[in-house]
């Protein structure tokens, strides 16, 4: 029978097997692998197992060279070295010989487990081995004796197996002798068929039914004796002593520290705070970019202090500095409320009842502006600012006329007025005496050049938070020896510096040049008189000294000037000679207040005095164009810059009078009292250079703004078809047409008396 | 400086028109009113929250713009506020008596 074959050569194997397992119990898994070599071998082919089995590629070799002894001997000698061989080296990026550094070769690599003979495990196990061999030798006899079990004792058993099996697991100690006995036994059986598994359980039942046999005793004595060497006899958790290390004893241990603080924090991130952030962080940057230049440069440490000292005054000074803007704001707003009248008309209202009145036309008050503070001083000069059309300096001060007693303090003040706040001047500014004066510089609008009525001048940044001047004449050596009464920028140096001009009533005419820290004065002329009676003071005869009142600079040829005198002489001069005048002439009876050239032809200028006529002038001409006659003191006139006709005249009886030589040369087209006349007194009168708006000064430091209706300002527009013209051209021929009339035939000799031109 | 500042709020109060005049700091407290206290209070509270509002509107908008000034005109009044980053100016006027 096959199976009991099987059976003897199982045996065989088995106990071939179980022999090196005894003497090395550890080694389990190489037992296992030969069995499972083995095994296939057997199924497959049927040959009996003892045949030795060749591959059919293997060597065939005679009897003689197999019988031929082939020495294995290990030599001493050292193996040659390996030279060629190379690493790669990253550091160096290149191949790099490889060079053995041990200083010996490892030949034969042994691993073995020492056991001390004097212990216990050692003893006990041999006692255990003798015990397997005596119980190996009656199973083998059984097998022999009895070959059918009976199913029952089988199922028996198989269940007293695997209580076995069930206890030697508890106790942990699986992989022991027994336990790989009866698993061996086991795995052979699930390769078997059902067959020979039987029969090899009952392989297995045999010890066990030996031990039945016996007594309950013996069976507890060889339980206890298995139990005993168990746990020694685990290769997995048995750990050499001097392998094991000092156990680390881990203890918890509890300390309590004070609580970190805790903040509630919250914020918005939004888009314009990230903005501000970044922005703050380019100006920091950005400082301490400088900050690194100037430490480079080497800053002394007392300006350092200076600087950080400043710099908190600076933080305070701002937000005060933002009150004052804000708070100036609020007030331009609640103005801005209280007169939304006013500043609708000053902006759209167009008088509707002009187109009836033919060529006539009137002037709408808007605003009256008054420095509370000073109402008893006059507006003596007026000047729109030419950066800003709503903005406009005045000077106050004492008039020609009203000098103040001694005991009465002589005060002045510069003012800035906004027609966006019309209840309060934007910019004050007390001076020591009265302010006659000013004149805004056209390029740099915040330089402002004020005459006083004690000769003294002054040059004035009005952007600037110091009511200091900025440049102020010398009190002994440089100031006018009489009152200023007019100053005027000039065109800058060629090298840039700022120069303006000034007149007197000592008679001169100055050129002040803005330097570093002060003003250089020179005359330019001196008003002489040329006339008798000569005063004689003691055998010693003075000259006359013109008083000069006014002077208007020619707008195209920046050297050539007009000045006006207090005995209404018209010296037209050079700034080159400062000997000799261009013309000479008596204009008018009494004290000339302004000449004024004609905006759109500069051969063309206006006069006016105080001997109530108004005197329209042709260059190099001593006879007048026109005069015309107010009946009433004139105390100024200026051309307007909208029309090259249209002139306005103030006259001190509080009227307000427009001529217009091309609609009427005897007949004004306006005349308007503005002001009651027993109080007020008109000084001066100014044109806004971009909106129809007139600015009159008053005494009492009253000024008023009027608008122009639109017959006041009709300019000539130049024709939709046919040749083209610019309104210059237009407005040019307009005035010539005007004033052709007027002018004597070049063929007739000019008459000796003045008047034949007046009508 | 400081007195001008005095001076040109002396000058609003003046004005034809004007209730009150309340100037709140950043941090939402009436330091110089016109008004009484509860008044003061209560409008410096609310307006401060509106500025607070309108200005974020404005500067979602366009981080690079800024909130000058509003204006609110109401049925019997016109509220004024000037929001500045350390303080706010706030005017109360009746336009109505303005005008007449």
């Amino acid at each position: 029978m096959p199976p009991k074959l099987d059976q003897t050569a199982k045996k065989a194997t088995r106990l071939s097997l179980s022999q090196p397992s005894q003497k090395k119990p550890f080694n389990k898994e190489l037992s296992r692998r030969q069995v499972k070599i083995a095994k296939p071998v057997d199924d497959i082919n049927g040959i009996p197992s003892n045949e030795s089995i060749k591959p059919d590629d293997q060597l065939k070799l005679t009897e003689e060279e197999l019988d031929e002894a082939i020495s294995n001997v290990l030599q001493v000698t050292e193996p040659p070295e390996l030279t060629a061989r190379v690493s790669y080296s990253y550091r160096d990026g290149s191949f790099v010989p490889y060079k053995n550094i041990l200083p010996f070769i490892t030949l034969i690599d042994l691993k073995s487990t020492l056991i001390n003979k004097t212990t216990e495990c050692f003893t006990s196990d041999n006692d255990k081995e003798t015990d397997l061999e005596e119980v190996l030798q009656e199973e083998i006899d059984h097998d022999k004796g009895d070959i059918d079990i009976d199913t029952d004792e089988n199922v028996d058993g198989r269940v007293q197996e695997e209580v076995e099996e069930g206890e030697s697991e508890g106790e942990g100690d699986f992989p022991n002798e027994e336990g790989d006995q009866g698993e061996g036994g086991e795995e052979m059986d699930e390769e078997k068929t059902s067959k020979p598994k039987t029969t090899s359980d009952s392989d297995e039942e045999a010890p066990v039914v030996v031990q039945e046999d016996s007594t309950t005793n013996n069976i507890n004595s060889s339980a206890k004796k298995r139990n005993a060497p168990k746990k020694l006899m685990n290769q997995f958790n048995f750990f050499e002593r001097c392998a094991l290390t000092e156990e680390i004893i881990l203890r918890d241990k509890e300390v309590q520290t004070t609580p970190p603080t805790k903040n509630d924090f919250c914020t918005y991130a939004t888009q314009w705070i990230i903005y501000d952030a970044y922005n703050e962080d380019f100006l920091k940057q950005q400082e301490e970019k400088e900050k690194e230049k100037r430490d480079k440069i080497a800053v002394h440490a007392s300006k350092k202090s200076a600087s950080k000292k400043k710099k908190n005054d600076v933080t305070e000074d701002q937000t005060e500095k933002n009150m004052l803007i804000t708070a100036k704001f609020l007030e331009r707003i609640i103005n801005l409320n209280t007169m939304d009248a006013i500043a609708q008309d000053f902006r759209y209202y167009e008088d509707p009842s002009d187109q009836f009145r033919g060529r006539d036309g009137t002037i709408l008050p808007l605003w009256t502006m008054t420095y509370d503070r000073a109402d008893n001083l006059y507006v003596t000069d007026i000047s729109w600012s030419p950066d800003y059309f709503d903005m406009f300096a005045v000077t106050l001060g004492t008039s020609q006329g009203h000098l103040p007693l001694t005991d009465s303090p002589d005060v002045g003040y510069v003012c800035l007025w906004s027609l966006k706040n019309p209840s309060y001047p934007e910019y004050i500014n007390q001076t020591h005496c009265g302010a006659m004066c000013l004149d805004f510089h056209r390029n740099h609008g915040f330089l402002l050049a004020v005459g006083f009525h004690d000769g003294n001048l002054a040059v004035y940044n009005v952007s600037l938070p110091t009511k200091e001047a900025q440049y102020m004449t010398d009190a002994v050596n440089t100031k006018h020896m009489a009152c200023v009464r007019q100053v005027v920028w000039v065109k800058d140096l060629p090298d840039g510096e700022l120069n303006f001009y000034s007149i007197s009533e000592d008679g001169t005419v100055c050129n002040w040049l803005l330097m570093q820290s002060e003003m250089s004065k020179t005359i330019i002329v001196t008003l002489v008189l040329d006339i008798e009676p000569q005063i004689t003071l003691g055998g010693i005869s003075e000259t006359l000294i013109g008083r000069g009142t006014t002077i208007a600079f020619h707008p195209e040829n920046s050297g050539i000037y007009l000045v006006g005198t207090n005995e209404g002489y018209i010296f037209k001069c050079n700034t080159q000679w400062s000997s000799f005048f261009m013309q000479k002439f008596k204009a008018h009876e009494m004290s000339i207040y302004r000449i004024d050239y004609n905006k759109y032809d500069p051969n063309i200028y206006l006069s006016c005095s105080g001997d109530c006529t108004v005197k329209i002038w042709e260059d190099k001409s001593d006879i007048p164009l026109l005069i015309f006659d107010l009946l009433w003191s004139v105390s100024d006139a200026l051309w307007s810059p909208f029309s090259s006709t249209v002139f306005g005249v103030i006259t001190e009886d509080c009227d307000v009078v427009f001529y217009d030589l091309d609609a009427d040369k005897y007949k004004n087209i306006c005349c308007q009292p503005i002001l009651p006349e027993s109080q007020y007194q008109l000084t001066k009168l100014a044109f806004n250079w971009r909106m129809p708006v007139i600015i009159v000064g008053s005494s009492k430091s009253t000024v008023i703004a009027l608008k122009m209706s639109p017959n006041l300002r009709l300019i000539m527009k130049p024709p939709k078809k046919g040749k083209h013209y610019t309104t210059q051209m237009l407005e040019l021929e307009k005035l010539h047409k005007a004033l052709d009339s007027t002018r004597e035939p070049d063929t007739l000799v000019v008459p000796a008396d003045d008047d034949t031109t007046d009508s | 400086m400081a007195s001008e500042v005095e001076d040109t709020l002396k000058r609003i109060q003046s004005h034809r028109g004007v209730i009150g005049t309340i100037v709140v700091n950043n941090e939402g407290i009436p330091i110089k009113s016109t008004l009484d206290n509860s008044t003061s209070v209560q409008y410096a509270g609310l307006i401060q929250q509106l500025a607070d509002k309108a200005r974020s509107v404005v500067r979602d908008l366009d981080p690079s713009n800024d909130l000058m000034f509003l204006r609110m005109r109401t049925k019997k009044h016109e509220i004024m506020v000037a929001p500045d980053k350390d303080f706010i100016m706030i005017v109360i006027q009746n336009p109505t008596e303005a005008q007449s």
